[in-house]
């Protein structure tokens, strides 16, 4: 119980199968915040197993939604009664009616814009490089391989230890990721 | 529904896990297969096509409107057509990748990647066609609400602006939701790729996608709020498409009817399309795993019931005319089913309303034959009914002295068939280029119908 690895980024344990993973997520001992999966797809549970706050992706639509109908329906109200109202065929200057396609139509969009925008700002995306391409193998992470890493960040990570409980936990192999 | 499908996939090659197999292949089609002659061939004609399209639309811009064979009365020729239709065409992937997702269709994931970028290619060519009408294409940006020092704004209340600010909405939210979708396939790409350039090229494109539970869970929740925003999305884009027409008082337009009647033929156009892709894309890359009979029979079963929809609308605008008792409408409905543009009336009715009700045999469902006929008749129907629609309430008016009638020119042609080969090349390159199926949705399925 002595080698921790100065510049080890982490531990990369690979599982047979995506319930294999699951299982390890769920009974791993050790602080769950050091854990990172990797998945060929969206492993239903995953996030519960691994202690995922929710992504909070939601506020993100509700706030560009809301700023998406308040500017449209603003920019017409603005545009049609203050800066240059013109009398069409006797309509108000603020006609509501008329102004709700265009309301509606720009909440959507900018409610899937925001989504998006939250979407890679969350995932610190885009990037150019990320230490666990180094590893050998961790090509089937988007083919048919479950993978879990356990971090150092930023404490010295007891590496012998770590794998052992890995191994015990049901990996396949264990690797070393280099910072 | 997912049951029978699942049932009838048919998983072989024990040897190798499911989800490597279908990774290995798609990747595979786009990464390790050269391409085939027929694809070089059909590439050239299409780029040989698509240039001859962008010299037609030089000498457009150079010469004006004044090229085609529209004219007053009949102002909207076959640029509008086109455009309806386009627009229509692109309906089927938003439907598939977003409604079907919602209604928790899984049998959707097998023909969502195609139908998408049908979309998106789709809405491209749509958006050009009325900047091609406008006699001043120049001015096209004075739709965008800008400060300027005439102080003019865009007229709120026109069906024209809404119809704009539509479009604009939703070839970005589809181009979102096309690229979400992609990335963990890129990502599959970049890995699989043993040429550093394609290696670089998908890497650059996957933008450091590495599937972290982190990204699954934000790429789960972006898709299903971005399939809630683009469900209502496209509903609007066609009824704003309708209102262009219905905001105008020619009988046959000023009606209520056209905007759920829009919605309907843009869906069963765009089902058609796909149905179309399908059976061809299939044996050619070999995808009949994961795209089986039983998805093709789907898209057969949601095209009659779209067709029905149709006949539905046919029937109804016979109905209200009647009902109402105008005169003008009654007029114009006697003149499309006998006047001179009749054939076109008629041909709507054979290939929107009655060819497809062959899909009621279930063995029709799935012959190759058959569902090229159907389908391709669908395609060419909605585009005879978007121009039957469009002219027929134009060339006459309400007093004959005003009639005239609409010939198309032989650049109207180039523009309508160039479109077409616009399309096919940037169809053939994606299925070059890009995944075609979204594997990482059918790597989960497998694992939802997984034995245990």
């Amino acid at each position: 119980m002595s080698s921790s690895t100065p510049g080890l980024y982490g531990l990369m344990a690979r599982f047979p199968d995506a319930d294999g993973l699951l299982a390890a997520a769920r009974d791993w001992p050790g602080d769950r915040g050091r854990l990172r999966a990797y998945t060929p797809f969206p492993v239903p549970g995953l996030d519960e197993a691994l202690g995922l706050r929710p992504d909070g992706l939601g506020w993100w639509a509700l706030a560009g939604a809301l700023f998406g109908g308040l500017s449209g329906l603003g920019i017409q109200w603005y545009s049609a009664v203050i800066d240059y109202p013109i009398n069409v065929g006797g309509r108000p200057p603020f006609s509501l009616p008329a102004f709700l396609p265009i309301t509606v139509i720009l909440t959507l969009f900018w409610g899937g814009a925001a989504t998006v925008l939250g979407f890679f700002l969350g995932n610190r995306l885009p990037r150019l490089h990320h230490p666990v391409f180094g590893v050998p193998g961790f090509d089937d992470a988007s083919r048919d391989g479950f993978f879990l890493l356990v971090r150092a960040g930023g404490a010295e990570l007891d590496a012998e230890g770590t794998r052992a409980r890995l191994e015990a936990l049901g990996a396949e192999s264990v690797q070393e990721v280099a910072a | 529904m997912s049951d029978t499908v699942s049932s009838r996939t048919g998983m072989a090659d024990p040897s190798d896990t499911p989800a490597a197999a279908l990774t290995d292949h798609v990747a595979g089609v786009t990464l390790e297969r050269p391409s085939s002659p027929a694809w070089i061939a059909g590439t050239l004609v299409a780029a040989l096509i698509a240039a001859v399209f962008l010299g037609a639309l030089a000498y457009l811009f150079a010469v004006g409107v004044g090229i085609w064979g529209i004219n007053i009365p009949v102002a909207w020729g076959f640029a509008i057509t086109n455009y309806v239709w386009w627009i229509g065409i692109a309906m089927a992937g938003t439907f598939i990748s977003a409604a079907l997702l919602l209604a928790g269709q899984g049998w959707r994931s097998s023909v969502s990647r195609f139908a998408e970028t049908m979309t998106v290619i789709a809405l491209g060519l749509a958006g050009l066609f009325p900047i091609m009408h406008l006699g001043r294409p120049w001015f096209a940006y004075w739709l965008l609400p800008y400060p300027n020092i005439m102080s003019l704004w865009p007229q709120w209340r026109s069906a024209l602006v809404w119809d704009f600010v539509a479009i604009a909405s939703y070839v970005g939210v589809s181009l979102m939701v096309w690229y979400i979708g992609l990335l963990p396939d890129l990502a599959s790409l970049r890995d699989r790729a043993r040429r550093r350039r394609a290696a670089v090229f998908y890497g650059l494109l996957a933008l450091g996608w590495r599937g972290e539970a982190h990204h699954w869970q934000r790429l789960e929740s972006a898709t299903r709020l971005l399939a809630g925003f683009a469900v209502p999305l496209v509903f609007m884009v066609h009824s704003m498409v309708a209102l262009d027409f219905s905001e105008g008082l020619p009988p046959g337009w000023h009606t209520t009817l056209f905007p759920p009647f829009f919605v309907a033929g843009a869906l069963f156009s765009g089902f058609a399309l796909v149905l179309v892709m399908a059976v061809v894309l299939r044996p050619i890359y070999g995808l009949g795993r994961w795209i089986t009979d039983a998805h093709v029979d789907l898209l057969a079963r949601t095209l009659l019931a779209a067709s029905l929809v149709m006949a539905y609308s046919y029937g109804l605008e016979i109905f209200s005319a009647h009902y109402t008792g105008n005169p003008d409408e009654l007029a114009m409905l006697s003149d499309r089913m006998t006047g001179f543009y009749a054939p076109a009336y008629w041909a709507t009715l054979l290939l929107n309303a009655v060819l497809p009700q062959l899909f009621w045999w279930p063995r029709l469902r799935t012959r190759r034959g058959v569902l090229l006929l159907v389908g391709g008749g669908v395609v060419l129907g909605m585009w005879i009914e978007r121009f039957m629609l469009v002219v027929t309430s134009l060339y006459h008016g309400y007093l004959p002295s005003a009639d005239g009638r609409f010939y198309p020119t032989l650049w109207d042609w180039v523009h309508l068939l160039g479109s077409l080969g616009v399309f096919a090349l940037l169809f053939l390159l994606f299925v070059r280029l890009l995944p075609l199926l979204p594997m990482f949705e059918i790597r989960r399925r497998m694992h939802e119908e997984r034995p245990s």
